[in-house]
């Protein structure tokens, strides 16, 4: 009962926001900024970057709010958005060799794990050593439970190509922790 | 079939081990959400900015249309043989192109 009431209230404030209404916008914002800020964490593994992209999705969504068309919910069409400035990040990144700043944010990461005592295992670091394009589906697969066909519409590409980016993703994590048949 | 099993096995423990460090990724984020001003202020912004780039680019476009027409209608009325080559060049470049991104989109999947 509590979620669909949140439900409703979400669809209202996001009728409201279409028409403009700043308040409505802001409301949205607040509510989804943590679940935003979390997934971004997840992928990136660097706060700073994860902080910047939670900014730039927020521009994008008040651009765009006219075309959400409200099949999904407003947290993953979020996400989607996250997820797709996230890539071209690192297509630019990529063209500009920027490798360094991303190598210290993630070691500053993994040292800001360790050091809350939280566990920084051979599965996360073998994570972040996968492209983005197999590291993103396998986060939203297993850890946020979206269908193949939800992560195929989230990174506008097939439910198959999705499949086979998990699989192969969890096969080279499996091969860098060196878990082998004959364990 | 017991291949099969142990693979399955293997693939569960991988994806236990990931869930586990995803989690403390997630436990040790410290957030600090901004209160419901920051964002009202952050929209307002947002929508300043969005709506003077909307003007810069008309501005932009409107200014490179009327120069590109401007010259389409100059060489068709005064040198047709260029506005022919032009758009020939056109075709041939926007056909190569089309065939080049999406070979190379099916590459990438």
């Amino acid at each position: 009962m509590k979620v669909s009431v949140r439900a409703v209230e979400e669809k209202q404030l996001i009728r409201r926001a279409k028409k403009g209404d700043q308040l409505a916008f802001a409301k949205l914002f607040q509510e989804n900024y943590p679940i935003l800020f979390k997934y971004l964490i997840k992928v990136t593994m660097s706060a700073e970057l994860s902080e910047e992209l939670t900014q730039e999705t927020m521009a994008k969504a008040i651009e765009k709010m006219h075309v959400f068309h409200e099949r999904s919910k407003f947290s993953t069409w979020l996400i989607s958005i996250a997820t797709n400035l996230y890539i071209d990040f690192q297509r630019k990144a990529k063209r500009e060799r920027n490798w360094k700043a991303q190598e210290d944010a993630y070691r500053k990461m993994k040292w800001q794990v360790e050091s809350n005592n939280e566990d920084w295992n051979d599965a996360l670091t073998e994570l972040g050593k996968l492209p983005e394009g197999h590291r993103v589906p396998i986060v939203l697969k297993h850890y946020y439970g979206y269908s193949y066909d939800e992560i195929g519409e989230i990174m506008n590409i097939s439910s198959g190509t999705v499949k086979s980016r998990v699989h192969n993703g969890i096969m080279a994590v499996r091969k860098g922790m060196n878990i082998n048949e004959e364990d | 079939m017991k291949k099969t099993e142990t693979n399955t096995e293997m693939k569960d423990e991988v994806i236990e081990e990931l869930t586990k460090g995803l989690d403390s990724l997630d436990q040790q984020a410290e957030i600090d959400v901004p209160n419901i001003n920051w964002f009202e202020n952050y929209v307002a912004e947002q929508k300043l900015t969005q709506r003077k780039r909307l003007i810069k680019d008309l501005c932009v476009f409107a200014i490179v249309a009327l120069f590109v027409l401007s010259t389409v209608l100059f060489t068709l009325y005064q040198q047709p043989y260029i506005f022919l080559s032009i758009q020939t060049i056109c075709i041939v470049f926007i056909t190569f192109y089309t065939i080049f991104r999406y070979k190379k989109k099916v590459k990438s999947e």
